[in-house]
């Protein structure tokens, strides 16, 4: 009985002093935020790029920087510097020891969204988080020059059905006066979602890329322009693509088919395993990750020593409070634990007020976070956080302690009397 | 009766020893030199200018590489082995690695020539785990098989599947 | 403090007279078990509080004294019926007495404070720092009374007051602690008050201590 006493009497106590405990409550709520969100966007970051690919042996683009190339063809983050030869391309993909392989090609946009060409054996072979294979909500693979498939965020943000049409932007920002409006698109097939950045890709065959850039030879728009009719009779092969995709047929000559590939004379190429970009990647990220978790930790800590300075504050203005106490017959432990509970239950109320923030947070920032590639699901709480909690109030007991000792060895030495 | 009891502490001693000493040997060490045939020589691989051409840069012709792998060692077929290695992954399951390339050095994939096939183990863990140093070296166990040709499930060349590692102290 | 016997009775209403220095401060906190003496004892109510451990004594002091002290009694987050039911929580004892006299805490404390003539709910509805003074000294005595604890202690209560409510506050205070049948420790330097108590100590006739300080004062 006494114990539910005391808290209440410390309860009451931080209630009347509105003002004061209301900007340190405030201040633990948003460290705890903190605290939590670094911990949850670098966990499912991590989920969210390991999920991306599964089942790809050898990942090649123009030579540049591994991870580079992991980013721009599979993450859709950054772009490629150069391209690759068609008929490299065919050259390795026709190689016995190649049991599937699927090209791309990067640089157009829609509204935000990034245009990819590829051929419809990208819906066979592509596997992502636990081998799983893409699968379509509604429709079916591009057919026709001017088909598209389109990811399942693609249709829910911009509301496309089958049979919609869209028009493509020329480059990876979308603006009106770089558009292929002479030469649009209509959906033909619809995704489900992955949860990767497939959803936010919109896939078309090469020959309509091929298609698109008929009268971009220059660079620019030609003053000639080739209707789409027309253009569908052209040949439309590539010349170039971005990337490719390498499934083989036996693990073991992944190191040789890599090498071959790196040291193909005719063109200058990058071979990786995904798997061993993605360490890489993590490496890189690794040492931000942990700086990120340190000043997460320094930001708690600097509320708590803020918390620490209003509670020892406070203490010489409570000096007559607690000689009333003792008064009463309350004891000196029990001073030690009004006064230390005071600390607890600041780290309790911003504890919860902090992932009540944490989760309003997630919910209004879902479109924010899958521009990124990121998919945060409301129920991304797991040990690692509750950790921190627990950490955050053993931490607010030891910081409590302080006061408590303090007005424990005063309430001692003041008996009743304090002269005011 | 005192002969009795002596005996039976002789054989709890060695059935202790005995427990212990299978405990150990359930996986038996090997090194990679182990995973290469007595006699097989590895040679030389042929450029990677022939692997897609058929034919060096000046336009000498050259015969493919043949279609022989490099040879397993039958014997270790089936066998609890244990053995270092580098990790290479190549699956993840929710950021754990479920499947790598165990590899004996660094920069496999850098280095050129590659390592022959029966240098390389395709490794299957039985529990996924959470990769902190990629670059770390590692002790694998598992059971070891060695196929000589692909199947429709197993791939040939040496593929150790019930596999853990832990890391390699010095 | 120095003091060689001191008695006082159940139910005696005993007058202190101490000027500050005289050791009155030091001769409450022992009473009250605060502190303990290098020698000697204490006996309250027939046990000698100076052996008992210092929670024993905390307990003790719950259960069976009631304090007012001269100014800021209250405690300022609390209310007015809270500050008076404190003194409760403190002691099962006293919970039962009041419990014996009303149906609850709240009700005992209500009226506790009508008989101090204080029962206008607007003012028991504000924060204690919106009473006056005097009104202030009777939510104390309130407190002080409740449950009915056999000693009240009051250390200059009426010292803060001005001379009308001085006399008005006494008399109440006085009046419930005779309906109680406590006795009152009444410690303060105004001589004008102390023909309506049983009993007058002057502390510097008891307190040794404080006669050596002034024969000290008067050599010097």
């Amino acid at each position: 009985m006494n114990i539910a006493l005391l808290f209440r009497l410390t309860f009451k106590s931080i209630l009347n002093r509105k003002f004061t405990s209301g900007l340190t409550l405030l201040s633990i709520c948003l460290s705890v935020f903190l605290l939590l969100s670094v911990e949850t966007v670098r966990k499912e970051a991590k989920h969210s790029f390991t999920n991306t690919i599964s089942g790809t042996d050898l990942l090649v683009g123009a030579r540049s920087g591994s991870v580079q190339l992991l980013l721009y063809s599979i993450f859709r983050i950054g772009n490629a510097t150069n391209n690759i030869g068609w008929d490299s391309y065919q050259k390795i993909a026709a190689h016995k020891s190649v049991a599937w392989s699927i090209p791309i090609s990067l640089g157009d946009s829609h509204k935000g969204f990034r245009v990819m060409g590829t051929t419809p054996g990208y819906f066979e072979h592509y596997r992502f988080a636990d081998d799983k294979p893409l699968v379509f909500a509604r429709g079916k693979p591009f057919k026709g020059v001017y088909d598209t498939v389109i990811g399942a965020d693609v249709a829910e943000e911009l509301g496309y059905r089958l049979g919609d049409e869209l028009t493509l932007a020329h480059g990876v920002y979308d603006t009106d006066f770089a558009r292929h409006d002479d030469k649009p698109f209509t959906s033909v097939g619809i995704l489900e979602r992955t949860g990767t950045p497939v959803d936010r890709t919109i896939h078309v065959s090469l020959q309509g890329i091929e298609a698109l850039h008929v009268d971009w030879k220059t660079g620019v728009r030609s003053r000639e322009t080739v209707g789409a009719e027309d253009a569908m009779d052209m040949n439309l092969e590539p010349a170039q693509i971005t990337a490719f995709m390498l499934g083989l047929h036996s693990k073991m000559d992944i190191f040789r088919v890599q090498r071959a590939i790196n040291n193909y004379k005719k063109e200058p190429m990058l071979a990786v395993l995904p798997g061993v970009a993605l360490g890489e990647l993590w490496q890189l990220i690794g040492v931000a990750e942990k700086a990120l978790l340190i000043i997460a930790v320094f930001v708690l800590l600097n509320s708590f020593v803020g918390l620490l300075t209003v509670i020892l504050t406070s203490l010489n203005e409570r000096r007559r409070e607690i000689a009333i106490l003792r008064s009463l017959g309350c004891r000196p432990n029990q001073i030690f634990i009004l006064l230390a509970s005071e600390s607890m239950l600041f780290a309790i109320l911003g504890c919860v007020l902090g992932v009540a923030l944490f989760f309003i947070s997630i919910m209004l920032s879902q479109a924010l976070m899958q521009q990124y590639g990121l998919h945060i699901p409301l129920s991304s709480f797991g040990s690692a956080q509750f950790i921190f909690l627990a950490a955050v109030l053993a931490a607010s007991f030891l910081i409590g302690s302080i006061p408590g000792y303090r007005a424990y060895k005063n309430s001692l030495a003041d008996g009743m009397s304090i002269k005011l | 009766m005192k002969n009795l009891r002596f005996i039976m502490m002789l054989l709890l001693f060695n059935s202790a020893f005995v427990f212990s000493g299978a405990q150990e040997s359930t996986y038996k060490e090997v090194s990679w030199d182990d995973l290469m045939p007595e006699g097989w020589m590895p040679s030389e691989p042929p450029s990677d200018a022939a692997f897609f051409e058929g034919e060096t840069l000046e336009g000498e012709a050259v015969s493919l590489p043949s279609t022989d792998m490099a040879p397993v060692v039958k014997s270790l077929d089936k066998q609890k082995l244990k053995m270092p290695g580098y990790i290479l992954p190549i699956k993840f399951s929710d950021e754990r690695l479920t499947e790598f390339l165990l590899v004996p050095y660094v920069g496999a994939c850098v280095h050129t020539p590659p390592p022959p096939e029966n240098q390389i183990v395709y490794v299957s863990l039985k529990k996924p785990m959470e990769m902190e140093d990629m670059w770390a070296p590692v002790w694998v166990s598992g059971v070891m098989n060695a196929k000589v040709s692909m199947t429709e499930l197993a791939t040939a060349g040496y593929h150790m599947t019930d596999a853990k590692s832990e890391p390699y102290e010095y | 403090m120095d003091i060689p016997e001191l008695a006082i009775s159940s139910g005696e209403r005993v007058f202190i007279k101490g000027e500050s220095g005289s050791g009155k401060t030091t001769l409450l906190g022992l009473i009250g078990g605060i502190n303990l003496p290098d020698q000697g004892h204490i006996e309250i109510l027939g046990k000698n509080i100076s052996q008992l451990k210092q929670s024993q004594r905390d307990r003790f002091r719950a259960d069976h004294i009631g304090f007012i002290f001269q100014l800021f009694n209250l405690i300022p987050y609390l209310s007015v019926i809270e500050n008076i039911t404190l003194a409760c929580k403190f002691s099962k004892q006293r919970t039962k007495r009041a419990l014996m006299k009303s149906a609850s805490l709240e009700e005992e404390a209500h009226r506790l404070l009508s008989h101090l003539q204080l029962d206008d709910n607007n003012l028991l509805s504000k924060p204690v720092s919106a009473l006056s003074v005097g009104q202030q000294q009777r939510v104390a005595a309130a407190r002080a009374l409740i449950g009915s604890p056999e000693l009240i202690i009051a250390d200059e209560p009426t010292s803060a007051l001005d001379a009308d409510t001085r006399e008005h506050f006494l008399q109440l205070l006085l009046r419930e602690c005779e309906h109680s049948g406590s006795t009152v420790l009444f410690v303060s330097h105004d001589s004008a008050l102390e023909n309506v108590f049983d009993r007058s100590i002057e502390l510097r006739d008891v307190n040794r201590a404080s006669m050596r300080d002034a024969e000290h004062e008067v050599r010097t």
